[in-house]
């Protein structure tokens, strides 16, 4: 009984920090863009590591508590939508975007975890990463993934479709002055 | 209240290593509450971190500041435990809490970073030389003599061949922004 209650907190708490996430910007995100930028919310503070795993899988990380939750959450219904992909998209894996009602909750909730000390790092690291990622198309924010964290890739189509535009993705990354040229160096240099 | 500041160590150790006046980078402590993290305190000079008044004048955060912007610096070892990436995370969470007043970075790669990918941060991002101008100027937390005092020790120091680089200045920052800045300052000076 005490340990289901436990997981039922810590689902719910789960649900909470996602609809943070989703709130940080007025705009719709991709399950691809979600999922990282939750990876790297759960790199940065030691107390996110119990929601999550994330494991290996052909897009990077992947989390099934995340999966899951945006396409049947528990707790926090009716809050966002979940727009499956478009036919020939094999990268975004659909996009969420928050409902008016989504909106007002995640309004209420982000007040009461202002008044946090403890969340504030939290919840500015989600507008920061939102800030920083969201303007990546998947090709970029893959190349991008691909390169940083090896150990969570699996060849896959999807991966050599992406190694194949490398190249161009990278210049494109230059271009929009995303990334230096030592990064491009790097980019260029790897496998 | 728009009064905290962010700054990498480049600022600290330029204050008491290259130009050694630790009594000016008091000044500055006294003037504003100053943020800082593990990674930038593990940069920093022992006789700083080992001196009380230092380490009660700040206030240390301990978070990974670097994972949140690792992809766009990849996974090089050299950059892992680089103060500066922790200066600009710091830096965007006290401007997410409307705190933010300077982030102060001189390394070029950091500093552009933070201007490029972060609209907001922008107009506080603020080299060390750029800080001691606005803070003497338009802040007016310490006087002209005192600000000009702290730029000419480094032009000295520069000048001298004491040090290389002193506070991450070479020929052409002299150049291009010591120089405007300490002409402006004792403008600023005359016609206050």
């Amino acid at each position: 009984m005490q340990q289901r209650n436990a997981a039922d907190t810590r689902s719910r708490a789960l649900e909470h920090l996602i609809l943070l996430l989703l709130g940080a910007e007025d705009q719709k995100i991709s399950i691809l863009h979600l999922e990282k930028e939750a990876f790297f919310i759960w790199n940065f503070h030691p107390d996110i590591k119990k929601f999550m795993r994330f494991i290996s899988h052909y897009r990077g990380p992947y989390s099934e508590e995340i999966e899951q939750i945006i396409r049947n959450p528990f707790y926090l219904i009716n809050c966002w939508t979940y727009i499956p992909p478009a036919r020939y998209d094999t990268l975004t894996g659909g996009y969420v975007e928050l409902t008016p009602q989504g909106r007002s909750e995640y309004k209420r909730l982000y007040a009461a975890s202002s008044a946090n000390p403890q969340m504030g790092p939290i919840l500015a690291a989600m507008k920061m990463v939102r800030e920083l990622y969201d303007k990546l198309s998947p090709e970029e924010l893959l190349l991008l993934i691909y390169d940083t964290y090896p150990e969570y890739q699996r060849k896959s189509n999807v991966f050599d479709g992406i190694q194949k535009s490398k190249k161009k993705l990278a210049d494109n990354l230059v271009k929009k002055g995303y990334i230096d040229a030592e990064r491009y160096e790097d980019l260029m240099a790897s496998n | 209240m728009r009064d905290s500041v962010a700054a990498d160590s480049t600022f600290y150790s330029c204050c008491a290593c290259d130009i050694k006046r630790k009594d000016i980078l008091f000044r500055f402590l006294s003037a504003y509450p100053f943020f800082l993290g593990d990674k930038i305190l593990g940069e920093l000079p022992e006789r700083l971190t080992n001196d009380g008044n230092f380490t009660r004048s700040v206030t240390t955060y301990n978070f990974d500041y670097y994972q949140l912007i690792k992809p766009f610096f990849g996974r090089s070892p050299r950059h892992i435990n680089d103060g500066e990436y922790e200066a600009i995370g710091i830096g965007y969470m006290l401007d997410a809490q409307g705190r933010l007043r300077f982030l102060i970075l001189d390394d070029r790669r950091p500093n552009k970073f933070a201007k490029k990918h972060f609209r907001n941060l922008a107009p506080r991002v603020k080299g060390t030389i750029g800080f001691v101008q606005v803070v003497c100027c338009e802040d007016q937390k310490i006087t002209p003599a005192l600000a000009l005092e702290f730029l000419l020790k480094i032009e000295k120091v520069l000048t001298s061949g004491e040090k290389q680089r002193p506070c991450s200045i070479d020929p052409e920052i002299l150049r291009t922004i010591l120089m405007p800045a300490i002409e402006y300052i004792r403008n600023y000076h005359v016609s206050a």
